[in-house]
């Protein structure tokens, strides 16, 4: 029968995931630190030799095709110690790579050999002629995915001249402005099921987020003390923490939910993408900002990681379109009532 | 995880639908307390004599005993088809009944399961007292022990439909000298007893929801206590948390069809300049999020029931209903200003303005959204209490 509830299968998949992250990528990397130290060559290789980058991608060496309810578990453990934008770029650009029938490329991205950056169009001042985009995340990046609700192309960056790198939101990504036009098209392919995959995968590390941000506010206040009590025993402070709650379990069924519409492939997976990322992308942002209050004056400090939370979720709210684009979007779908199985 | 119905799941929701598109009034209920409750009554029976009264009830007691993903399509079909909710026989169809069923005797199933599934008999709850409403184990109204029956004195307040339930299901002390939740017992109130009288309450919609109930000297049978004499809050707290989860899937599925027909009416309205209301981007952007807000609360019940059938569920039933009620008022806010200077008006036919002033009371009704968030905390994260 329909059930939500991962498996034990499921379970042991995600906590292997997690244990490997925790130890070898803890969201505590981030303290202090600038650029995101996990992105390294020999950590990058390491996730690669998991079979991380190919949990997305069939037909090809290194290509699991993990169910969309699998690799959703995968990127919630990616969001929860916010592990390089990259990697989801990279899993998923495999997967373009694939589709589009370049095996090699995707290989060599599910090797961990080509990297890829995500492709942001913007319009922001001096950016140029031509189509320019932010590359986010470019750091060693050869590719930058771009995601469109038609579908998606993979361009190469090694014709670019010397990328124009730019102070980023995200200290933790390298960002840089480059014009997509005079970056070839290596790849491209008219999926819509890959803007929607997209959208679940990128609300599943959004969720994860959510919840890892749950789980640093609940420990800061069990342990805070102040008028001699632990805060977290002051409504004011705990029914924040119960919000936190709340919208990290509304956003990790939804994620769910699409994901296994998404795998039935019954028509109903882009309504339910859109819900999935418009509502965990949120849920992050406002999780991220209610932590940062919680901790008091700590929180807008670069010693404490609770404002990483808050620029990723940021970013992740401007990747592969943004809320404006996918609010517009979900208005224009029909009446989910009607679709019902 | 999967999303696969079986054959039987699927068959199920065909006949459902069909049912449905056959019976189902297809018109709103009516706004007057009244004709709501001849409406509630006649669509109760009507449901009884086709076979679809007691979804969830046993089948020993007329129920259907259906599984809980079959409960979901039956609500996700109701609202697909605008069918009328339970309306005034909520509490005695996910509470009274089911508590009955769980802890009462084979006497009283029969004298009171029957009725409630052919439409007969509204129940109202009498749990809250006017020092007794977050704080439910301060309750005092007393039920003095005579031979065989109890002879009760007290109040109770916001009993939803008191002036048009039948029966009450009641928590009082009847063990003199007890404090909190020792020594209560709940028990079965006849609401047409002598010495039962009740106030309704008009609520700044202008409807009577909730009503103050007093008590001088009613004898109730002590065959009429449910579950063991002073045995009474572990008795409420039999089917509270089951409740918590499950007892609201039908208005939770509902808020969908209320999204799309604000979705439809946003599309038609317009504006004292004459522009679509859809068309101002804040309306467009709050009503994408409903709709995306909407279907996570229709994927948190899926989450709920999925989680039941591995196991007993614990306080993390009030998420969902902690946010699905709290959704319900944005989409009601939504529906004010959407309607713009029609809101000015208490319409009749159009009665979005009501039905926003009504929403106000699902963060009260059946424990405030501050107490639920409590629970949250303490119990589902583990902070100090208060």
């Amino acid at each position: 029968m329909a059930s939500l509830v991962a498996t034990d299968a499921q379970q042991e998949l995600a906590h292997s995931v997690a244990k490997f992250l925790e130890a070898e990528l803890p969201v505590e990397r981030l303290t202090g630190a600038g650029l995101d130290p996990a992105l390294d060559s020999r950590t990058w290789h390491q996730m690669a030799s998991l079979g991380w980058l190919g949990i997305a991608t069939a037909g090809v060496a290194g290509g699991s095709d993990l169910p969309v309810g699998d690799q959703v578990l995968v990127a919630r453990e990616f969001g929860r110690v916010l592990a390089p934008l990259s990697m989801l770029a990279s899993l998923l650009g495999a997967r373009v790579a694939q589709a589009a029938g370049n095996a090699p490329l995707a290989e060599s991205i599910i090797a961990g050999i080509s990297r890829v950056a995500t492709a942001v169009p913007t319009d922001a001042p001096g950016a140029g002629d031509g189509t320019p985009a932010y590359l986010l995340d470019c750091r060693d990046a050869t590719l930058a995915l771009l995601v469109t609700p038609e579908g998606a192309a993979l361009h190469g960056l090694g014709e670019l001249p010397e990328l124009d790198q730019r102070e980023a939101f995200d200290e933790a990504m390298a960002l840089a402005l480059a014009d997509l036009a005079a970056a070839p098209v290596l790849c491209r392919v008219q999926d819509p099921g890959l803007h929607d995959l997209t959208l679940i995968l990128s609300a599943a590390y959004a969720t994860g987020m959510c919840e890892a941000i749950t789980g640093m506010a609940v420990r800061y206040a069990s342990t805070r003390e102040q008028f001699g009590r632990p805060i977290g025993g002051f409504q004011a402070v705990k029914h924040r923490c119960a919000d936190m709650a709340i919208r990290s379990d509304a956003a990790w069924a939804q994620v769910v939910f699409a994901a296994l519409c998404f795998g039935q492939d019954n028509g109903r997976a882009r309504y339910q993408a859109l819900a999935a990322r418009l509502v965990a992308s949120a849920h992050a942002i406002v999780n991220a900002q209610a932590n940062i209050q919680l901790h008091g004056a700590i929180g807008v400090t670069d010693e404490l990681v609770a404002h990483r939370f808050l620029k990723r979720a940021r970013v992740m709210d401007m990747c592969f379109g943004t809320a404006v684009t996918h609010r517009d979007a979900l208005l224009s779908c029909s009446d989910v009532l009607e679709q019902a199985a | 995880m999967n999303l696969d119905f079986s054959p039987d799941e699927q068959e199920f929701r065909e006949q459902a639908r069909d049912w449905l598109a056959e019976n189902s009034p297809g018109r709103a209920p009516p706004v007057g307390t009244d004709e709501r409750m001849g409406f509630d009554k006649r669509w109760q029976r009507t449901l009884h004599d086709h076979g679809w009264a007691g979804l969830s009830w046993p089948k020993a007691y007329g129920g259907r005993e259906l599984t809980l993903m079959k409960q979901l399509i039956w609500f996700e079909e109701v609202a697909r088809s605008g069918a009328p909710g339970e309306g005034i026989f909520f509490i005695a169809l996910n509470h009274a009944g089911p508590t009955i069923i769980a802890r009462g005797t084979e006497e009283q199933k029969a004298k009171f399961l029957p009725p409630i599934l052919r439409g007969e008999t509204p129940w109202c709850q009498g749990f809250s007292e006017p020092n007794a409403g977050s704080d439910l184990a301060s309750l005092r109204t007393f039920g003095r022990i005579e031979g065989d029956r109890l002879i009760v004195n007290g109040s109770k307040i916001w009993t939803t439909n008191g002036h048009q339930a039948d029966y009450q299901e009641m928590l009082i002390r009847t063990e003199p000298g007890s404090v909190r939740h020792r020594g209560l017992s709940w028990v079965v109130c006849d609401m047409h007893h002598p010495g039962v009288e009740v106030r309704p309450i008009r609520a700044m919609d202008g409807d009577l929801h909730f009503c103050e109930v007093f008590y001088t000297d009613v004898e109730i049978p002590l065959a009429h206590v449910v579950g063991g004499l002073h045995d009474g809050w572990n008795v409420a707290m039999t089917t509270l948390e089951f409740e918590r989860a499950t007892a609201s899937l039908g208005e939770r599925i509902e808020i969908g069809r209320v999204v799309e027909t604000l979705l439809r009416l946003a599309r038609e309205t317009r504006d004292a300049s004459g522009r679509p209301v859809i068309e101002t981007g804040d309306i467009a952007a709050r009503l994408a999020m409903a709709r995306a807000e909407t279907a996570a609360l229709r994927a948190m019940s899926y989450m709920t029931i999925s989680r039941f059938e591995q196991g007993p569920v614990g306080a993390e039933g009030i998420i969902p209903a902690v946010f699905g009620t709290e959704l319900v008022q944005r989409v009601h806010e939504l529906a004010f200003e959407i309607m713009g200077s029609r809101s000015l008006e208490m319409h009749p036919v159009c009665n979005w303005p009501k039905r926003y002033l009504a929403s106000r009371l699902r963060t009260l009704a059946g424990g405030t959204a501050e107490i639920r968030r409590n629970i949250i905390g303490e119990r589902l994260l583990g902070l100090p209490k208060g």
